[in-house]
């Protein structure tokens, strides 16, 4: 079956709101998961390593263009990734269906990629 | 600290308990402020906040960790030690190097119930003003946000974070310590603890209106609470366990307190099938343990409660033991309202005349003009001896007085009830 990798953009509020409302919000992703793994069309999740990462990048300098290498993304950043699903599905219509209810689109948007297997 | 966890599968949602957050919120926090110093409290708060959204924004897609705690701990743990040794190289050195490390390194790691027994006696130290302590308390090791406390108690948030700034700043000032008291202190210092906890499961348990949710989460962190300070012997003391047998009792009474609609019932309408065997069963117990030492008035709350809790209906209330127990409660606390609850035990041994007669001398006391609860009960006993007119104007009066709308619905329905019988 397709693979289709969802990316998600922005992230739950996290600095203002309180430890039991955090838990809320984490309670609906962990159940939307769930349901999908039940019936089949998660294929797997990962989360990204904290805190940590770097950003290549070939920007042009006095001397001409350079690559440059920067720490971040930042953890302070609302578009920081904290992780992606791939999920199993028939065609973008169905993976489409499949993410409509996903607890995220309260905070950001999502993105549905096909996996390429050649 | 290094080192990964074991990610659980997505799918594995039951690893996220109930109430996950807010517990390890506040026992992150009093561990991290014992670890970094008091005077670093809002940096570990600011820390625990942190790991908590870290976690929101990752374990949606890597799954619960096999230890949930200990990673946000070690989470807290990293960002404090970023923040510090930011501090430090931007400043003239703030914090102690040698401390940076020890927390780098993992020493003395691991949360344990004493650090959350320390932020409770620092947070209720008595120097601190009850309404600050408890505030305190319910934002450190509650795990309860600003907004969530204001709604609770019906302030304004603003209020309740220049309450908490100021406590806070209190704890700098007089370098307050993070730490179970000596023996030779600690009666003294729990006196003051007691009361705040006493204080927090009354307004959560009290019929003002505000959410809920957080009411009841109140008086069952109150309980918590002092099921802690039971569970240690150095603060397991006879008073303690009485005031978690006061709070038993109440809380074991919680589900017949509302009818079906949502409005108030008094004592004397609740469905007694409904309270909790379980809690009241505990609720002896723990009094009955509690006869060790010297009385005091949690001790006769509690044992006003367990008559309640005894007695198999309203009418067949032993009221005369209840008038003599408000009496002996009276001597510790002459308090108004303690005064107006005697009242009205009177009322129920002595007739409905007694309690008029008695209920008419406080009616004077300027304390008790806005409360009301006296109107409530001198309409009560009018109506007990058949005078009409006199029933109906205190019915009037508490209504007047009624601060929210459950007590407004309830003294309504009595009305309407009263005029159409």
């Amino acid at each position: 079956m397709p693979k289709f990798m969802i990316i998600p953009r922005e992230q739950p509020k996290g600095l203002t709101a309180s430890p039991a409302e955090m838990e809320k919000i984490l309670q609906k992703y962990m159940a939307w998961t769930a349901n999908l793994a039940k019936a089949g069309k998660l294929d797997h999740g990962n989360k990204l390593k904290d805190g940590q990462g770097r950003v290549v990048g070939v920007f042009g300098g006095e001397k001409g263009p350079k690559v440059t290498v920067t720490d971040g993304p930042h953890m302070e950043s609302k578009e920081i990734m904290g992780g992606y699903w791939v999920l199993n599905a028939a065609d973008y219509n169905e993976a489409q269906a499949l993410v409509m209810d996903c607890p995220h689109l309260q905070f950001g948007t999502l993105e549905i990629r096909q996996v390429d297997e050649m | 600290m290094t080192g990964t966890h074991p990610l659980s599968p997505p799918q594995d949602v039951d690893r996220v308990v109930d109430g996950l957050f807010r517990r390890a919120s506040g026992r992150l926090v009093s561990s991290l402020t014992r670890r970094l110093g008091a005077h670093h409290m809002d940096l570990a708060q600011e820390c625990v906040q942190d790991a908590l959204a870290q976690a929101l924004h990752t374990w949606p897609y890597g799954g619960v960790p096999g230890e949930p705690e200990a990673w946000l701990y070690r989470v807290a743990v990293n960002r404090a030690i970023d923040a510090l040794r930011r501090d430090n190289l931007g400043r003239a050195k703030l914090s102690d190097p040698t401390m940076i490390e020890e927390l780098a390194h993992g020493q003395g790691h691991s949360p344990v119930v004493d650090d959350e027994l320390a932020m409770m006696f620092m947070c209720c130290h008595p120097d601190i003003p009850p309404p600050h302590r408890v505030a305190l308390t319910l934002k450190t090791v509650g795990g309860l946000s600003v907004d969530e406390i204001a709604a609770a108690f019906l302030i304004d948030p603003q209020t309740l974070a220049q309450r908490l700034v100021r406590a806070k700043r209190q704890i700098r000032d007089q370098q307050l310590v993070l730490d179970v008291p000596e023996p030779s202190q600690l009666p003294a210092r729990l006196e003051s603890l007691l009361d705040a906890i006493y204080l927090l499961f009354n307004e959560g348990y009290s019929a003002h209106s505000g959410d809920q949710l957080i009411k009841s989460d109140l008086c069952d962190e109150a309980i918590r609470l002092v099921r802690l300070l039971v569970a240690d012997h150095r603060t397991n003391r006879p008073e303690v366990r009485a005031l978690l047998a006061l709070m038993l009792f109440h809380a074991a009474r919680e589900a017949s307190r509302t009818s079906i609609d949502g409005s108030l019932l008094l004592l004397a309408e609740q469905d007694r099938s409904l309270w909790n065997p379980e809690l009241t069963a505990e609720a002896f117990r723990m009094f009955e343990q509690s006869m060790t030492g010297p009385k005091t008035p949690y001790h006769i709350e509690a044992a006003i409660a367990s008559v309640h809790a005894a007695s198999p209906s309203f009418p067949q209330t032993n009221w005369a033991r209840i008038r003599e127990l408000y009496d002996e409660l009276l001597e510790f606390k002459p308090t108004p309202v303690i005064a107006m609850n005697r009242a009205i035990a009177v009322g129920h041994d002595a007739g409905p005349q007694a309690g008029l007669a008695a209920l008419q001398v406080l009616a004077r006391d300027p304390h008790l003009a806005r409360y009301h609860l006296l109107p409530a009960a001198q309409a009560a006993f009018s109506v007990a001896i058949g005078a009409q007119t006199q029933a109906i104007a205190f019915y009037r009066l508490a209504l007047e007085l009624a601060p929210s709308a459950p007590d407004k619905r309830l003294l309504e329905a009595k009305l309407a009830a009263y005029r159409e019988g």
